[in-house]
């Protein structure tokens, strides 16, 4: 679904510039791109350390969820990582193609995540962006950290106690292990239907912050949201007695 | 007397009433033809007289014609005066009537009401021409209130007598029937034909010619459903303060047979519903909760007579049988259990005889299925709170308390002790009994899919080793079996049995094949060939250097089989083979002892044959079995003195040495070295265990796959029951375990998530 939506905005926003003007960016952006393309990396593509140089000269924190808004927005095919086509293809849909007007586009994207929709956007592509081929889904520590980075202030009430119910269920997996068997450790790991489904159990939080509507029993919900509404109706209940 | 002027009413009626009067009077001692006919004549005259009338009203009727006008105020004079006759005859009866009482007043009533209807069949006769013409021609323009002469007569004893005189009679007709309940005798038919009057005086408002039964209704019915309600109602709240309930009931059952005789002797079908349901309202309805409470304690006892007769009383009222059936749930689940509980407290969980434990679920549903029978009548409800009673102890009991499976577990191991060989083997009658009790309990099993494995598993060992006991009582199992669950169910092993069909034909070729290539073997080998993927059966989980000579026979029934079959491959599963050896080397034997073994015994037994002592490391490594399956053949022949142990009296390993010992001695020629270690079975429900949760956890996603793939997009929930229902047949799932497995599929990319609680299907 994810990407269908993004294909659609990109058509959108794929404004029809002239093809003059249009060249003319296209050398100014592929000399923004080269500037930080490190000789070390692979073709067409711009690596971690130009990655972290970029984001700094552009004002932006790594650990910002801006960072991920334009991460989206440059198509970027994992962690850290640029491609020059998305790189092109990205700027270009929103008619920047100076480093410069980069820079003066950064507030725009920042508050672009108070869209709803675009935030849903941003908050899926995050869990590709994470991942680690062949890896199909999250460990467990670099979902908390995105988390953490894109619910702030979303999911304030909740977000500790799901963070301490993912880190229990850990625990509990890894309680028969003695100290030395680090390489034996069994991690909880985040699908990405459970990535997904975290976005709509955030929203019916918000609605429902003592999840008393929450439905055991018929919801449509991954089993690990079941989990974690009776560790949290278990928590409540010993809270109050 | 002459037939008077047909002009003169008043000549004329004076002679009329003389007539009516003999006739209503005296009729029995006879009316002469002449007098009868002057009185028919004297109404015709009347009736069609050309008496002048007056000019306005010939005036008024001038279209309608002269003749016509007369006839009709004529006809009208004659119908007055008859009313008036009839009011004070029935005055006078009225008066009379006063002077008698109970049967007294209904012997009056009857022998009026004969007299009178019969003198109104006649007189409706004489009145012929009035009721042809001018009665008729009244009624077709409408007019209200006039009849033809008979119903005349039925309409004012109604008015003039009937209404005065109705409670009197009625009272007196409820003191009869009272005395007749209190055991007195009385002339019922003097009541049937009060009831017979009464409802003769239904007429028809709008058809004079037909009847209603709405005075009979107003006037007989309901006074006699209310006098029998208050009759009863006192009589059962006396009957029950002093006595038991088991003795109520036998009252109530005999007064409701009383109350049905006595519509048929003497009251109007009509009132048998209405009366039903009265004396089914006081006798049972409102003594229902008494009924209720007693009806535990007849369970305990089971006293079938008393339940039955509760059970005939309490069906007779709406809703009567509802708490009848929640408590015999209740109280057959309970004897279930309390029954399970006796056998687990006895035999101790573990080592529960299958028999026993099955015998014990059997005993409980034939006590109560007899019950149902002989009580309930087999009723389809009573049957259904039998099953469910049923269903819930053969799941949930004592014994199924560590797992659930334990009920098919020993359901199919009861199966086995059954089918297999043994030196009490059942007749065949007998068996199939038997096998179709275990089909009652099967019935009940939620985890069919547990019984499937398990049978499945002490049918091959059966078929492998030769040991069941008929193969038309295997027949007639797996034909039970598939008749309950369909053929996907019973598949495999009927796929076992083919097999042994062919392997049986296939060693009869074989050895057919070796004598037309003049091929000599050095042992006589036989062996099954069994399809992979319908036995329950797993490779050795040992090496196993089989000795040579099995070698030998192997490659050559290889190069036999693949000649029939190519492209096939067979792997030889050791374990389950065995094989008998002859021992020529036995000092003190005469004739040569036979050695029955298993094949891993075999390949150590025969290294004997090049060296009479070996040490336990060079048996190890010739015979590359395992260590657990080498300890335990070596130990049954140190056990047997088939070998002998050096040094003495130490168990298989490392460091011992064995050799072979020449004076073995036993009792039978044939010797037994092939015993089964217990330890091993242990392991093996275990195993079967673990596949059954792998094979559910494979069902479940087959099945969700299935429904996706024919549905495309469906709700969640949806999902869960249309899953739950498709493999309900097999075991009951638990949602938390298919939304499990709809994780898996989620992560497996088969599904995917849709907005609305949805999930879509993709190929």
């Amino acid at each position: 679904m994810s990407r269908r939506t993004k294909k659609s905005l990109l058509n959108k926003q794929s404004t029809s510039s002239s093809s003059a003007s249009g060249a003319k960016a296209t050398a100014a952006l592929n000399a923004v791109f080269d500037r930080f393309r490190d000789s070390s990396d692979a073709p067409d593509t711009i690596g971690q350390n130009g990655t972290i140089e970029y984001l700094e000269e552009l004002g932006v924190g790594f650990d910002e969820p801006v960072a991920l808004v334009i991460a989206q927005l440059l198509e970027s095919p994992s962690m850290a990582t640029f491609t020059r086509e998305g790189f092109l293809k990205g700027w270009k849909s929103i008619n920047v193609n100076s480093f410069d007007s980069m820079k003066a586009a950064i507030p725009t994207l920042r508050s672009s995540l108070a869209d709803n929709d675009t935030f849903k956007r941003i908050y899926l592509f995050t869990f590709n962006y994470a991942r680690e081929p062949p890896s199909k889904s999250l460990p467990l520590d670099s979902a908390m950290a995105y988390w953490k980075l894109l619910l702030e202030g979303r999911f304030d009430t909740l977000l500790p106690v799901w963070f301490e119910f993912l880190e229990n269920m850990e625990k509990e997996k890894n309680k028969d292990l003695k100290d030395g068997d680090a390489a034996k450790r069994k991690g909880v790991v985040i699908t990405k239907d459970t990535w997904g489904c975290l976005l709509d159990f955030v929203k019916f939080a918000n609605e429902d912050p003592g999840l008393e509507k929450y439905d055991l029993e018929y919801g449509s919900w991954p089993t690990i949201l079941d989990n974690f509404v009776k560790y949290f109706r278990s928590k409540h209940e010993m809270d109050l007695s | 007397m002459d037939v008077p002027n047909k002009d003169d009413l008043e000549q004329t009626w004076n002679y009329l009433e003389q007539g009516i009067e003999k006739i209503m009077r005296d009729l029995n001692s006879g009316m002469d033809i002449r007098t009868y006919m002057g009185v028919y004549t004297a109404v015709h005259n009347f009736c069609t007289s050309a008496r002048a009338v007056s000019t306005s009203t010939q005036q008024l009727h001038q279209t309608a014609g002269v003749h016509r006008g007369a006839a009709h105020l004529l006809g009208e004079d004659l119908y007055k005066n008859l009313i008036e006759y009839l009011n004070s005859h029935l005055e006078g009866l009225k008066q009379e009537s006063s002077k008698h009482v109970d049967e007294a007043l209904l012997s009056y009533y009857i022998r009026e009401w004969n007299r009178y209807t019969t003198a109104a069949k006649y007189i409706n006769h004489l009145f012929k021409y009035l009721n042809r013409h001018w009665v008729k021609r009244e009624m077709d323009e409408g007019k209200k209130n006039i009849y033809d002469v008979y119903t005349l007569h039925l309409v004012q004893w109604g008015s003039q007598f009937f209404t005065a005189v109705q409670k009197h009679v009625m009272d007196s007709v409820l003191k009869q029937v009272e005395k007749q309940r209190n055991g007195e005798t009385i002339e019922t038919a003097m009541v049937k034909s009060i009831v017979d009057s009464f409802v003769s005086l239904g007429l028809d408002e709008n058809d004079s010619s037909k009847s209603t039964l709405e005075v009979y209704r107003k006037y007989f019915e309901t006074p006699f459903l209310e006098a029998t309600t208050l009759y009863y109602q006192l009589e059962s709240k006396q009957f029950v303060a002093e006595n038991s309930v088991v003795e109520y009931m036998k009252k109530a059952e005999t007064r409701l047979a009383e109350e049905a005789h006595r519509v048929e002797v003497y009251l109007h079908p009509d009132i048998n519903g209405p009366l039903m349901k009265a004396c089914e309202k006081v006798l049972i309805q409102e003594h229902a909760g008494l009924l209720k409470d007693e009806f535990q304690q007849l369970l305990d006892e089971d006293r079938q007579e008393d339940l039955k007769r509760m059970y005939n009383l309490l069906s007779r009222i709406p809703g009567g049988l509802d708490p009848l059936r929640t408590r015999f749930e209740v109280h057959v689940r309970r004897a279930g259990i309390s029954a399970v509980d006796k056998i687990a407290a006895e035999g101790g969980e573990k080592d529960l005889d299958p028999k026993v434990y099955v015998d014990a679920l059997l005993e409980v549903h034939t006590q109560y299925q007899n019950l149902v029978n002989m009580a309930f009548k087999g009723e389809a409800e009573f049957v259904r709170s039998l099953d469910n009673a049923c269903r819930e102890f053969v799941n949930r009991n004592q014994v199924c308390k560590s797992a659930s499976t334990r009920s098919p577990e020993l359901l199919a191991k009861y199966a086995d002790s059954l089918l297999r060989k043994s030196a009490k083997s059942a007749e065949e009658a007998e068996l199939e009994g038997k096998l179709t009790a275990i089909m009652t309990v099967f019935k009940y099993v939620e985890d069919k899919d547990v019984f499937q494995k398990f049978y499945s598993k002490m049918l091959a060992k059966r078929l492998v080793n030769f040991t069941s006991a008929s193969d038309d009582a295997e027949t007639s199992m797996i034909g039970k079996l598939k008749e309950a669950c369909g053929y996907e169910y019973t598949n495999k092993l009927q796929r076992m049995f083919q097999d042994m069909q062919i392997s049986k034909d296939l060693n009869d070729n074989y050895k057919q094949w070796l004598s037309e290539k003049s091929i000599k073997t050095s042992v006589d080998f036989s062996c099954q060939v069994l399809g992979t993927s319908f036995w329950p059966l797993n490779p050795p989980n040992t090496a196993f250097n089989a000795p040579e000579v099995i070698n030998n026979a192997i490659s050559t029934f290889v190069d036999f089989y693949n000649d029939k079959h190519s492209g096939r491959k067979l792997s030889w599963l050791w374990h389950l083979s065995k094989g008998d050896l002859k021992a020529n080397y036995c000092r003190g034997a005469k004739v040569p002892y036979t050695f029955q073994v298993s094949t891993f015994q075999m390949g150590v037994l025969l290294l004997f044959n090049d060296q009479t002592s070996i040490s336990y490391e060079s048996i190890e490594s010739s015979v590359g079995l395992g260590r657990d399956y080498l300890d335990a053949a070596l130990g049954a022949f140190v056990k047997q003195r088939v070998l002998l142990v050096e040094p003495a009296g130490s168990k298989p390993g490392p460091g011992t040495t064995y050799s072979l010992n020449f004076d073995f001695k036993s009792k039978k020629i044939r010797v037994n070295l092939n015993t089964v270690v217990r330890a091993e079975q242990k392991q093996e429900v275990e195993e079967t265990h673990k596949t059954i949760e792998e094979d559910r956890k494979l069902l479940m996603q087959s099945a969700i796959v299935r429904i996706m793939k024919a549905r495309k997009v469906l709700k969640h929930v949806v999902l869960v029951q249309e899953t739950i229902a498709q493999i309900k047949s097999r075991f009951t799932p638990k949602i938390p375990d298919i939304k499990k497995t709809i994780d898996i599929l989620l992560e497996k990319e088969y599904l995917e998530r849709l907005d609305g609680e949805r999930l879509g299907y993709l190929a």
